[in-house]
């Protein structure tokens, strides 16, 4: 019973056994199949998420580039009867008004050319000879034939009406615009309307001259609740007078009451039959600048209201060429100044080495713009940004970026070309109006979302208003509306590698030292503890990181930069000299006392130096520097002598010593194996104080030598002293950094097979020889991409740099000044982008840039690995 | 086997070389951790002679040629009793120089292992860790050298391409120039054959008849024919025992321990 039970136990098993045989197990199959897709997927996810993101950043940072889009260009005829001397438009390119000569006022709707409004000022029997408009251009005064001045307020104000409250009996001027008494009504998404309205408003006059005003210019300055109104005047006397009117308000009756001050300027001293063609006054009224025919451009200086003069006379076009129009750019700052020969220029007023001028500043060319096929007619500034809008003789209607140096877009005139047509440029920049004197308007309206930006802004060097030359400038956010974001990414990709350079001086030796002394000297025990530690370093949060370096590690290299720069000499001598004290111990001694009484002993000499170093730091100070290295490093006291004294004693101390190995070599080595242990101990500690004392002296003639010829490395390397700088971030962020680089050099060089190794050491050779000889260079592709994988984690660190880089976009190599980085830039300003605007757009070519460093320097640093284990396996 | 526990004493029939000893080994254990490798070995290493180091896998055979040049210093938990002597002084004495002392011990190992350099600096390795840097001597160091490998006319035209473009047989033969380069009084090869096909192999023993009388070789060997082939004395060596240590040909005709006759017999191992 139980045999046969066995025997067809035995039967089945080997018959389910002869079936395991045949065929496999259709979940076993469905199992491989499903790993194997899922595994495809999962890598396909991975390039599509690396390209995904590529693609993205590439489709935000694309519409920088784009050029201007046109979207509309009307043309009319208004009846305004007589010469139009002004026109104004608001910002929705909905309403616009002109002024004739003799006072009639015209409302008209843009779009369409419909008049909706029509008013009549009474000039008396006075005609408007010239007119200014403050910068937003609805307050503007009027110059007339009878020498009087008269402000007046044309513009368009804006309010929200609700659908229910929407008037009746409105008439339609287009499928968006509604009107009715002068009123515009425009639906907007939310169901409000919006309702503007011409505001149209005739003040004061005031008598100036006896004669003609021929040319006007106007400002509003001082602050919104004291307003101070400044014009020039020129009149057809070739008389320059300035005005300042302040509106007082008085505090019993709550009347207003202007009072005018006018200041006869000297006179130009034009020459017969030079006509001036232009006046500009700046906000505060304490520049005046004249334009003349004859190619010159008078500049007055008037910070001294009471004693005006005529500081500097520049001749801005070649002779016989007249300037023909000029105006400032926002900030005042920037004169544009067009010519009867079609050139445009920009002008800054500097302060330069040596002016002519009585101000001690003079007009500086800073820039030429593309010439105009005809003379200028009419230069019109944008209200925000540094667009301005010029025409020639010749109808062609040029906008331009003044500090991109790009033309945005050529228009040409449809209708009859005059040369006395009136431009504007609509408030938001995005269209153009012009009139002519017989009442004929043309308008444009375009898009051009990023007009400051080209490639010249982001990588070039770009004269910005206020700077005394060309540089690389990163402001994104400006102070004041007037002054424009200043994009340059190479600041902060030159902070980027300033910073993974000085952080990989600190972090390459001592992790690839770390990574040697694991990797072949120590027993496995001790890797076994080393590693994970160096590993758990890595675990710090960066953010932990830049906080201690930013809050305790710079102000205490502040407080002891003496002891610090002390310290990195102190150290490695310390140890040497640790070590030669070892040497003279008897051989059973130091076999004895080899292993972890040593360890100890290293620790101690390392905390004793540091010890000494921190208090001999201000007597190395008072010594090297002048008793304070910060004010040192400002290069107003001593010489560069002492810190080129330090920086070359390493390296003359290699040479010494090289020299000394070349002649002495063979002899030193024969006297010292015919020693017993410490007098050989000895002898050699006598021999590296010789030596070093050599490389003393060496380095410090070297560095007299170098003082002699006029080298200082204050300047370069080396300037004013800064407490979040590049020394603090390059400690710190080598701490981030060695943890990568050790743990792939320490993986690499473990991975070197044993019986090289074996092999080395069979032959005699000492483990350093090995590792020297054998180890390093058969794992140099190993350790190379290690030292690039570090490189690549400096450069896309952000926390630290942050927090600790004292975040100064300045383009410096001293290590003891800030730095901004790409990374930390992203950081900060993202957050406070907004969306799709030029600074979001910038921050996502900054991301990009980062993107391609770290892809080029991966791929530079992949070829070259390839080259080296080419090497190491063939040689 | 079911007597493993019980071990007779070694036996002894060495074929005396007239230079005396080179190596003696005495009362020799060694422990890895708590393991013990190897159990009280006793042998003479004749002068100028090939000594073969015979047993199955993990005799302890490689183990007691590492420590003939303290190779397995660097192991953890290593510990040993007993001397090894060369010219009397002990190599694991105190105050020893290791690295003086493996200059004297060439040692050849089981992968032919020359390193990612040229042939000639290959073979001027030992001098160059010692500091020497005259090219004279270099020179001459490695024509000699390679000659004693007899690997000279094979390369002497292309001393500086990648060693690592020998055939297998051509790279240990540059090994063996390697290790004879540093003029070493013995020559410590373990299993040098067993990654070489049989041409390669032969060319090898050779080689080793030639370097014998220069240099006492201790090798380690799994193959009895080579052994039987190419040495002089033999040691047959059990869990971490030596058995029988005598003249190869006595070893291998008529073994006193019959766990030797069992091994040389292929009756285990």
């Amino acid at each position: 019973m139980s045999d046969s039970a066995a025997s067809s136990d035995t039967q089945a098993r080997a018959a389910s056994a002869r079936q395991r045989r045949m065929t496999t197990r259709a979940s076993v199959k469905i199992g491989e199949k499903l790993a194997g897709g899922i595994i495809t997927v999962g890598g396909l996810m991975v390039i599509v998420a690396v390209l995904g993101i590529m693609v993205f950043l590439v489709r935000v940072v694309v519409p920088l580039m784009a050029s201007g889009e046109l979207q509309g260009n009307v043309r009319y005829q208004l009846d305004t009867g007589q010469d139009v001397t002004w026109i104004v438009g608001d910002e929705f390119q909905t309403i616009g008004l002109a002024l004739a000569a003799e006072g009639r006022v015209i409302g008209y709707h843009i779009p369409s050319g419909q008049e909706i409004r029509r008013e009549q000022w009474d000039f008396g029997d006075a005609t408007v000879t010239s007119v200014a408009g403050s910068l937003g251009r609805d307050r503007i005064a009027l110059g007339f034939d009878d020498g009087t001045v008269r402000f007046a307020t044309l513009g368009v104000d804006n309010t929200s009406t609700a659908r229910r409250n929407l008037p009746s009996g409105l008439t339609t001027l287009d499928a968006r615009d509604r009107a009715l008494d002068g009123r515009v009504f425009t639906e907007v998404g939310t169901g409000d309307f919006r309702t503007l309205e011409p505001i149209i408003e005739l003040g004061d006059g005031e008598q100036v001259s006896d004669f003609a005003i021929t040319a006007i210019d106007y400002r509003i300055g001082g602050t919104s609740d004291r307003p101070v109104f400044s014009f020039a005047t020129l009149d057809s006397d070739n008389q320059v007078r300035v005005s300042r009117s302040r509106v007082q308000l008085n505090m019993m009756t709550g009347e207003e009451t202007t009072t005018t001050t006018t200041t006869e300027l000297p006179p130009l001293g034009l020459e017969p039959g030079v006509t001036p063609t232009g006046v500009l006054v700046s906000g505060n009224a304490d520049r005046v600048l004249v334009a003349a025919d004859n190619g010159f451009v008078f500049r007055y200086d008037l910070r001294d209201a009471d004693n005006p003069e005529l500081a500097e006379r520049i001749r801005v076009a070649d002779d016989g060429v007249g300037v023909t129009a000029m105006t400032f750019l926002t900030a005042e700052d920037a004169l544009v100044v067009g010519t009867d020969a079609g050139d445009l220029m920009v002008y800054f007023r500097l302060q330069t080495g040596t002016p002519d001028t009585t101000d001690g500043r003079e007009l500086v060319r800073a820039r030429t713009h593309a010439q105009m096929p005809a003379a200028i007619t009419d230069i019109s500034e944008a209200q925000r940004g540094k667009e301005f809008v010029a025409t020639d003789a010749e109808g062609n209607v040029w906008v331009y970026q003044s500090t991109a140096d790009q033309i945005l877009f050529q228009l040409q005139r449809s209708g009859t070309v005059t040369t006395d047509s009136i431009a504007m440029l609509f408030p938001r920049s995005n269209g153009v109006m012009l009139a002519s004197r017989g009442g004929e308007v043309e308008a444009w309206s375009y898009d051009v979302p990023h007009p400051e930006v080209t490639l010249a802004v982001l990588f070039g060097r770009i004269w910005y208003e206020g700077y005394s030359e060309p540089g690389f400038t990163w402001q994104s956010t400006a102070g004041t509306d007037t002054v424009e974001p200043k994009y340059s990414l190479v600041p902060l990709v030159f902070g980027t590698f300033k910073a993974a350079f000085y952080a990989m001086i600190f972090a390459v030796p001592i992790a690839l030292m770390a990574a040697i002394y694991t990797s072949e000297f120590v027993d496995k025990r001790v890797r076994g503890t080393v590693k994970p530690m160096m590993e758990m370093m890595e675990s710090l949060p960066t953010v932990v990181l830049g906080f201690i370096a930013a809050l305790v590690l710079a102000p205490l290299v502040e407080e002891w930069i003496g002891a610090v720069l002390l310290g990195f000499f102190a150290l490695p001598m310390g140890l040497m000299i640790g070590a030669f004290a070892w040497q003279t111990l008897p051989a059973p001694v130091a076999l004895k006392y080899d292993g972890f009484p040593k360890f100890t002993l290293m620790g101690v000499s390392i905390v004793l130096t540091a010890w000494i170093a921190s208090r001999l730091g201000v007597t190395l100070e008072t010594l090297l520097f002048s008793g304070d290295f910060k004010q040192w490093t400002t290069g107003r006291i001593g010489t560069g002598t002492p810190f080129m004294f330090l920086i070359l004693l390493p390296l003359c101390y290699f040479v010494v010593a090289w020299g000394f190995r070349k002649q002495f070599g063979h002899h030193y080595r024969d006297l010292i194996d015919s020693m017993d242990r410490s007098r050989a101990g000895m002898i050699d500690a006598g021999r590296w104080m010789a030596l070093l004392a050599v490389a003393m002296g060496l380095s410090l003639a070297v560095a007299s030598l170098l003082t002699l010829i006029g080298y200082d490395p204050r300047g370069s390397f080396i300037d004013s002293y800064q407490q979040r700088n590049a020394l603090v971030v390059g400690f710190i962020m080598a701490f981030a950094v060695i943890p990568n680089i050790y743990t792939l050099a320490e993986d690499a060089l473990n991975s070197v097979p044993g019986h090289l190794r074996a092999a080395s050491l069979a032959c005699g050779a000492t483990p350093w020889q090995t590792a020297r000889w054998v180890v390093l260079p058969t794992a140099a592709s190993g350790v190379f991409s290690a030292v690039m994988m570090g490189m690549g984690r400096a450069v896309g660190e952000t926390m630290i740099v942050v927090m600790a880089a004292g975040n100064t976009p300045i383009m410096e190599w001293n290590i003891f000044s800030g730095l901004r980085t790409l990374s930390a830039t992203i950081a900060i300003e993202l957050p406070e982008a907004v969306r799709d605007g030029t600074n979001y757009r910038i921050l996502f070519l900054a991301a990009l840039t980062l993107f391609v460093m770290t892809f080029i320097i991966n791929t530079g640093a992949e070829l070259i690995r390839q080259r080296f284990r080419k090497r190491a396996f063939n040689l | 086997m079911s007597d493993t526990l019980e071990f007779e004493p070694t036996a002894y029939h060495v074929k005396k070389s007239n230079a005396g000893p080179a190596l003696d080994i005495a009362d020799f254990n060694l422990w890895y951790g708590e393991k013990q490798a190897l159990f009280d070995n006793n042998l003479e290493i004749q002068k100028g002679q090939v000594t073969a180091l015979i047993g199955p896998s993990g005799c302890g055979k490689s183990t007691l040629l590492r420590c003939l040049n303290r190779m397995n210093d660097l192991v953890d938990g290593l510990r040993i009793e007993g001397t090894i002597r060369v010219d009397g002084f002990d190599i694991y004495g105190k105050g020893v120089d290791v690295i003086a002392l493996r200059k004297r011990m060439g040692m050849v190992f089981q992968k032919p292992n020359p390193f990612a350099m040229s042939i000639y600096d290959n073979i001027t390795y030992p001098l160059r860790v010692d500091g020497v840097t005259k090219k004279s001597i270099l020179d001459d160091t490695v024509e000699h050298a390679l000659q004693q490998a007899a690997l000279w006319g094979e390369v002497k035209d292309r001393l500086n391409d990648s060693a690592l473009g020998l055939s297998g047989g051509q790279q240990q033969r540059l090994c063996i120039a390697r290790a004879v380069a540093s003029d070493p009084e013995v020559l410590l090869m373990d299993e040098p054959c067993s990654a070489l096909d049989p041409i390669a192999t032969a060319r090898i023993e050779e080689l080793i008849e030639e370097l014998k009388g220069t240099y006492s070789i201790v090798m380690v060997t799994h193959s009895m024919a080579q052994a039987a082939r190419v040495s002089d004395n033999t040691a047959f060596m059990y869990l971490g025992r030596l058995i029988e240590y005598g003249d190869t040909d006595t070893i291998f005709t008529n073994p006193e321990r019959a766990r030797t006759n069992d091994y040389v017999t292929g009756r285990f191992g």
